[in-house]
């Protein structure tokens, strides 16, 4: 676990970097926090399926 | 306390019953009495403010007619421009850049109907938040309890008006910055149709999703203040309207009162249907996808050159966003195309919309998160939960709060298709008068 967290910010500073960012270290846990936080995101919009769902009504009270 | 009736004191104003140097004065005094407890306030704008009010004022003694927003004292998110004043958007990193050169279109427009700008108001850093907790500028709060948050990032501009400071007020929302901070302080926002308002001289935060509107105490002020802002446009179509509330993602986490309160308005509008939105957390994400690539692809130059000069909250989700790779942009992208086609078969149906516009009352400032699916999470980024799916497709949304005398403020959103302005006007005015919408003033 540890292992993978120092390679996540090895990860997230080089990707800075590609642009134009020098993270400084005070900036890692955020930075890590909210990237975690868009993966999550990402995740969602990628389980997407345009051939699901339609907006009808589901309830009459 | 009382809130401002704007409709009622212009009227005054252009009979030439009540002087605009005369409210100008009541409005600097009333900033001066309350704005210690609520800190919506960043700057009074005094000599402008007396100088605006004695062009009304001399208009009136001349025979002209000062405009609709005759002598009216309002304030503007940080976010606008001001001519002669650095706009920092919240950020204190902007607090010395140059100063506007002219004011904000929409600033314009509010001057020429004769309002009169006292104040510049609290926000977030750069709009990115939703709790109007400022490293820079401190923490709005609640007029109705300072122990909790005002909302934002528009939370100085819904503070002031709830507070009886201002007649009225402007912010700017991207995924809910005028509705949520209009629901927890318990008055009226408007979020127009995307693109209806003009944008000039306002600072942008995600520029496709980026709208302004205005903050106020009653329907009939709101419709007001949009009509200047709008030219002349918006107004009110009373008609029977195909009501429905939206259910499934809009009414999980709800709090009881809050959907009683809606059930309640859909009985009054004899609206049994509840209706779904397909895929409305993929709407979500999109949307917060898209607004982090877009507010941190803006930011970062300044990223590059002075990262530390940031709110660190809000660099910290700007550097995030700015990491993020194209390819999520262009899904979001997608994603609200097929969204948008679902949204516009459901108007085929319904006119107008009701959903919660938080999931509860104002979270505290010292515990500031909200329960959401059994879990504690931030609320700063995470009180968009019901706002940020619509704003997302461009829709018009009334924020109008539930109507609870000595109680915590419940917001509710009132939602039309794009250019659909005048039927929530309309069918927020029939709820108020029917007594299931209104503003109450904070207790003492």
């Amino acid at each position: 676990m540890r292992e993978g967290r120092r390679g996540e910010g090895t990860d997230v500073k080089a990707r800075a970097a590609e642009i134009g960012l020098d993270l400084p270290e005070s900036c890692m846990p955020g930075v890590a926090a909210n990237l975690d936080l868009l993966a999550r995101h990402m995740a969602v919009l990628r389980g997407f399926d345009a051939c699901d769902g339609a907006a009808v009504p589901v309830e009459q009270s | 306390m009382t809130l401002f009736p704007a409709v009622e004191v212009a009227a005054q104003v252009r009979a030439g019953q009540r002087s605009a140097a005369s409210l100008i004065e009541e409005a600097i005094a009333t900033i001066a009495a309350r704005d210690g407890a609520v800190g919506a306030v960043t700057r009074v704008l005094a000599e402008r403010g007396r100088a605006e009010a004695a062009t009304v004022d001399a208009k009136v003694a001349a025979g002209i007619d000062p405009g609709p927003l005759a002598g009216l004292p309002y304030g503007v998110k940080d976010l606008f421009d001001v001519a002669g004043l650095p706009t920092t958007a919240g950020a204190g990193m902007r607090r010395d850049v140059a100063p506007a050169a002219a004011d904000a279109i929409a600033v314009q427009r509010l001057s020429a109907a004769g309002a009169v700008l006292v104040a510049t108001l609290n926000m977030d850093e750069f709009a990115y938040g939703f709790a109007t907790s400022n490293a820079h500028f401190g923490v709005t709060r609640n007029p109705h309890d300072p122990a909790r948050l005002a909302g934002g990032s528009s939370g100085g501009s819904a503070a002031a008006v709830a507070a009886g400071m201002l007649a009225f007020s402007l912010g700017s929302d991207t995924n809910g910055s005028i509705r949520i901070p209009a629901a927890l302080c318990g008055v009226y926002g408007l979020k127009p149709s995307h693109g209806a308002l003009p944008m000039k001289g306002v600072f942008p935060f995600a520029e496709s999703f980026d709208d302004i509107g205005p903050m106020a105490a009653s329907v009939a002020d709101l419709a007001l203040v949009h009509r200047a802002l709008s030219n002349g446009g918006g107004g009110m179509v009373p008609a029977h309207y195909r009501v429905a509330r939206l259910g499934g993602w809009f009414r999980r986490n709800a709090a009881p009162q809050l959907l009683a309160g809606i059930d309640g308005i859909a009985d009054f509008a004899n609206a049994p249907d509840i209706v779904e939105l397909p895929e409305v957390p993929c709407a979500r994400s999109a949307a917060f996808l898209m607004t982090a690539a877009e507010g941190g692809h803006w930011h970062l130059p300044q990223l590059r050159r002075r990262a530390m000069a940031f709110d660190p909250e809000t660099r910290d989700r700007l550097i995030a966003g700015a990491m993020l790779p194209a390819s999520a942009y262009f899904e979001a992208q997608d994603f609200r195309r097929w969204f948008r086609e679902q949204v516009s078969a459901l108007f085929r149906r319904h006119d107008i919309l009701i959903a919660p516009a938080t999931c509860g009352a104002a979270p505290e400032i010292d515990n500031p998160f909200i329960e959401v699916d059994g879990r504690m999470v931030p609320a700063r980024a995470n009180l968009g939960l019901y706002t940020q799916p619509l704003s997302f497709v461009g829709l018009p949304v009334l924020a109008a709060p539930l109507l609870r005398q000595g109680e915590l403020p419940l917001g509710i959103q009132l939602i039309a298709a794009p250019g659909g302005e005048a039927k929530l006007f309309a069918f927020a005015a029939r709820l108020e008068e029917a007594g299931l919408i209104g503003t109450s003033p904070p207790n003492p």
